[in-house]
C-alpha cells in the first residue's frame, strides 16, 4: 500500500499531468478543503502522513483533476474515503489507451453487418 | 530504407490527425480559445471517430441494427465485469461498466428515438455507448463542445433527456482525415520508391 500511496503522490506531484490544460481558474475551494482534509485525516497513517508532506498546489491540482472528472455524486463518494481518493488520483495520471475500448466498439458495430 | 519509410508514414500520420484538428477547429461556430484547445484534444479525436461509425455503420437511422449493435455492446461489457484481470488492462471498473449497461427499457427508447419527430441518440445513450472510452462526466464535457462549435444540436425533450443531432461536420472531418492517411501514406511509399 505504501509504495502505491507514494507513487500516487509522486505522479500528482511530479507529472505534468492534465490540469494545466484545464480551465482552473475557479476552482471549488470547498471542494478543495473537503480533499485535502479527507487525505490528512485518512485513518491509514501511510496516507495521512505522506498527505502532510503536500502543498497547496498539489491539492489545487488534484481538485482541478477530480473536478473535471467525477460527478457531484462521485466527489462526495471520494471525499469520505481516503483509499478510493488515492485509487481515483491513479486513475487520472496515467491516460488509458482509448485504442483497445475503440477496437471493441468496432467489433460491435461490425456485429450489424449482416452478410449477403 | 525502412527508417525513411517509417518516418515518411509516421510524418504522413501525424499530419493528417493535426490537419483533422485543424479542419475542426475552422470549422467551429465559436472562435473561444478554450474550445478550440478542447477541439484539439484527444477526446474529440475519439468521438469523432466514435460518430463516425455510427454514421458508417448507418446505426443513426435503422432501430434493427441499434439494437444488434447495443446487445453486442452490452455482451461486452458483461464480459468485462465477469473477467477481472482484462477489466484491469483496459483501466476500467465494474461500477462504470454497470453504467453502460442497457436494460431492455433503454434499448427500446434508443429504437424508439431513432423514429420519433427529432431523430437522434439520448445523450444517456451515448455516454452508455461511449462508456468504455470515457466517464459519463467526460462524454458529457465533449459533448459539449461540439455542441458549443455547433457540430451537434441538443434537443431537450419533456421528458428531461437530451437528443444529439449531429450535423455532421466531425464525421466529414473524420472522413477527410481518413481519406488523407490513406492518399499521404501511399504517395509517400510511392515517392520513395519503396514497395508497400
Amino acid at each position: 500500500m505504501k509504495r502505491y500511496v507514494i507513487a500516487a503522490f509522486t505522479a500528482l506531484a511530479l507529472g505534468p499531468g492534465s490540469a494545466s490544460a484545464m480551465p482552473c481558474d475557479g476552482i471549488d475551494f470547498d471542494l478543495r478543503i473537503a480533499v485535502q482534509d479527507a487525505l490528512m485525516g485518512a485513518e491509514d497513517p501511510q496516507i495521512s502522513r505522506l498527505a502532510g508532506y503536500l502543498n497547496e498546489s498539489f491539492y489545487t491540482d488534484l481538485t482541478c483533476r477530480l473536478s473535471h472528472q467525477k460527478d457531484d455524486a462521485e466527489l462526495k463518494s471520494l471525499t469520505g474515503d481516503p483509499a478510493a481518493l488515492i485509487t481515483a488520483s491513479m486513475d487520472m495520471t496515467t491516460q488509458r489507451n482509448q485504442s483497445d475500448a475503440l477496437m471493441l466498439i468496432l467489433m460491435a458495430m461490425q456485429a450489424t453487418v449482416v452478410e449477403e | 530504407m525502412t527508417d525513411l519509410r517509417n518516418i515518411n508514414t509516421l510524418e504522413s500520420l501525424r499530419r493528417s490527425k493535426t490537419e483533422f484538428h485543424n479542419k475542426l477547429c475552422r470549422a467551429s461556430l465559436e472562435p473561444d480559445p478554450l474550445l478550440l484547445k478542447t477541439l484539439r484534444s484527444e477526446n474529440v479525436f475519439v468521438l469523432s471517430e466514435f460518430l463516425f461509425l455510427l454514421r458508417a455503420f448507418d446505426l443513426v437511422a435503422q432501430p434493427a441494427k441499434l439494437e444488434t449493435y447495443i446487445e453486442a455492446h452490452n455482451t461486452q461489457l458483461r464480459d468485462l465485469i465477469d473477467k477481472p484481470e482484462k477489466r484491469r488492462l483496459m483501466g476500467l471498473e465494474v461500477p462504470r461498466l454497470e453504467r453502460g449497461l442497457f436494460s431492455p427499457i433503454q434499448m427500446h427508447k434508443a429504437k424508439a428515438n431513432l423514429l420519433s419527430a427529432t431523430p437522434g441518440f439520448d445523450q444517456a445513450d451515448i455516454q452508455r455507448l461511449t462508456i468504455l472510452l470515457f466517464s459519463p462526466e467526460t462524454g458529457r464535457r465533449v459533448i459539449e463542445a461540439l455542441e458549443q462549435a455547433g457540430f451537434i444540436v441538443r434537443i431537450e425533450t419533456p421528458y428531461y433527456s437530451k437528443i444529439i443531432q449531429s450535423r455532421g461536420t466531425a464525421e466529414d472531418c473524420f472522413a477527410d482525415y481518413l481519406d488523407d492517411v490513406r492518399n499521404t501514406v501511399g504517395h509517400d511509399l510511392a515517392t520513395t520508391g519503396v514497395q508497400p
